[in-house]
C-alpha cells in the first residue's frame, strides 16, 4: 500500500510538471493615436461622427460681415452681424444645431490616450480690421454663445476679442464640444466709410 | 485489512483524479507573429457624447503547436491570454484560415476551446487572423499581450 500510494503521487507530479514550461506568442498593442479637431464654420466630415465618420480638412475661411447704415453709424446700437457660412447641422450626428446666415458653428475635440489631459482654445485678433488709411479694433465685435435645444453654459461661452490672443474655452480630453456664436458689431465710435477687413484666427492646442 | 486496501484505494482514487484531467502547456515555439507591433486605432476616430474609448488592432499568426506528445490521444486545446497589469480588459476574436483550430473570442484571463478531436499529427497548423479591442482609456503606453496554449487530456 504505501508503495501504490507514493506512486500516484508521483504521477501526480509528472503530470504538472509540463505547465512549468509554458510557450506563447507575444504581442504589442500601442496606445490609440493622438488626435486634434477643430471647426469654425464651414468644415468636413465623411459620413456623422456616430456614424463612424471620419473628420476631414477644409481650407475655407468664412466671412462675418455687417454693413452699418451711414444714419447709424456710431449710434452705440449694435449691430447684428452674419456669416456667409453654410454649416447648421452638427457634424456629430446631424442634429441641427445652428442657424444661418445668423450664427458660426464652432466645434472641436482632441483624443489621447488616458483620461487625463486638457485643450486650449484661443482666437487671435491682434491685427485690427482696417480699410485705406482706417482701422477698427477687434474689441468692438462681441459675440452670443448658444446652440439648439441646450441648456445651461456653452462650452464655448460668449465673450468679446480683446484684440490680442485669448483664450476662449478649455477643452476636456475626448470630448466632442460644439456651439454656435452669434456676432456683433458695437458700433460705439464714429468711423470713415469704407470696408473694413480683418481676421480672427482660433487655434486649438493640446498638450 | 480489506477495510485498509479499501481506504487506501479511495484515497489513492481521489488523488489521481486530476491525471484523468491533466492539462499540459503546448509547446508553440514554432508558431510566428506576424505584427510584433501592433498599432491600434480608435473604434470611433472622434469620441463620442458617450465617451467611447476603445481601440483597436489586428494581428495574423502562424500558429504551429507541436502534438507529437499526445498524437493518437484524444485531446481538447485551449488559447489563453494573460491579464495585463494596466491595460485593463483585452478581448480577442480570431477566425483561422485553415479551420484546423477553431474561431472564437476571449477576453483576457479567460481560455477558450479551439481544437477537439484526435491528435493524429506531430504537428497542428493554422493561421490565425486575431482582432484585438482594449480601452484606448487605460491603454497609456504600449502593452505586451501573452498567448498560450494548453491541452486536456481525458
Amino acid at each position: 500500500m504505501p508503495r501504490f500510494l507514493r506512486s500516484s503521487c508521483l504521477i501526480i507530479a509528472m503530470a504538472v510538471l509540463p505547465l512549468s514550461m509554458a510557450h506563447s506568442f507575444s504581442t504589442t498593442i500601442t496606445p490609440g493615436s493622438r488626435a486634434i479637431y477643430l471647426q469654425v464654420g464651414n468644415g468636413t466630415f465623411t459620413g456623422r461622427y456616430n456614424a463612424g465618420g471620419t473628420p476631414g480638412n477644409n481650407a475655407t475661411v468664412n466671412l462675418v460681415s455687417v454693413t452699418v447704415p451711414a444714419a447709424q453709424v456710431g449710434n452705440s446700437t449694435a449691430q447684428a452681424m452674419t456669416t456667409d457660412s453654410t454649416t447648421t447641422t452638427s457634424f456629430y450626428d446631424g442634429f441641427t444645431f445652428c442657424s444661418v446666415p445668423a450664427q458660426v458653428y464652432i466645434s472641436g475635440f482632441f483624443r489621447l490616450p488616458g483620461s487625463i489631459g486638457t485643450a486650449t482654445l484661443s482666437v487671435d485678433t491682434s491685427t485690427p480690421l482696417t480699410t485705406a488709411g482706417s482701422s477698427i479694433s477687434f474689441t468692438k465685435i462681441s459675440w452670443v454663445s448658444s446652440g439648439v435645444g441646450d441648456t445651461g453654459a456653452q462650452v464655448i461661452p460668449s465673450g468679446t476679442f480683446i484684440g490680442a490672443t485669448q483664450t476662449l474655452a478649455t477643452l476636456t480630453v475626448n470630448t466632442w464640444n460644439e456651439s454656435c456664436h452669434t456676432f456683433s458689431y458695437l458700433n460705439d465710435q464714429v468711423v470713415g466709410s469704407g470696408t473694413y477687413t480683418g481676421r480672427a484666427t482660433y487655434t486649438l492646442s493640446a498638450p | 485489512m480489506n477495510i485498509r486496501f479499501l481506504l487506501a484505494f479511495l484515497i489513492c482514487s481521489a488523488i489521481n483524479v486530476p491525471v484523468y484531467a491533466a492539462t499540459f502547456a503546448v509547446d508553440d515555439s514554432g508558431s510566428h507573429v506576424r505584427q510584433p507591433l501592433v498599432r491600434t486605432k480608435w473604434v470611433d476616430v472622434a469620441p463620442t457624447r458617450k465617451a467611447s474609448s476603445a481601440i483597436s488592432g489586428v494581428l495574423v499568426v502562424d500558429v504551429e503547436l507541436n502534438t507529437s506528445a499526445w498524437k493518437g490521444k484524444a485531446g481538447k486545446i485551449y488559447i489563453t491570454l494573460a491579464q495585463t497589469s494596466a491595460a485593463g480588459p483585452v478581448q480577442a476574436s480570431w477566425t483561422s484560415q485553415s479551420e484546423v483550430l477553431l474561431p472564437g473570442n476571449l477576453q483576457s484571463g479567460e481560455r477558450v476551446l479551439v481544437f477537439d478531436g484526435a491528435i493524429d499529427s506531430n504537428l497542428l497548423r493554422d493561421t490565425l487572423t486575431i482582432t484585438l479591442r482594449a480601452d484606448g482609456n487605460r491603454v497609456l503606453r504600449p502593452e505586451i499581450l501573452n498567448f498560450t496554449f494548453e491541452i486536456d487530456i481525458p
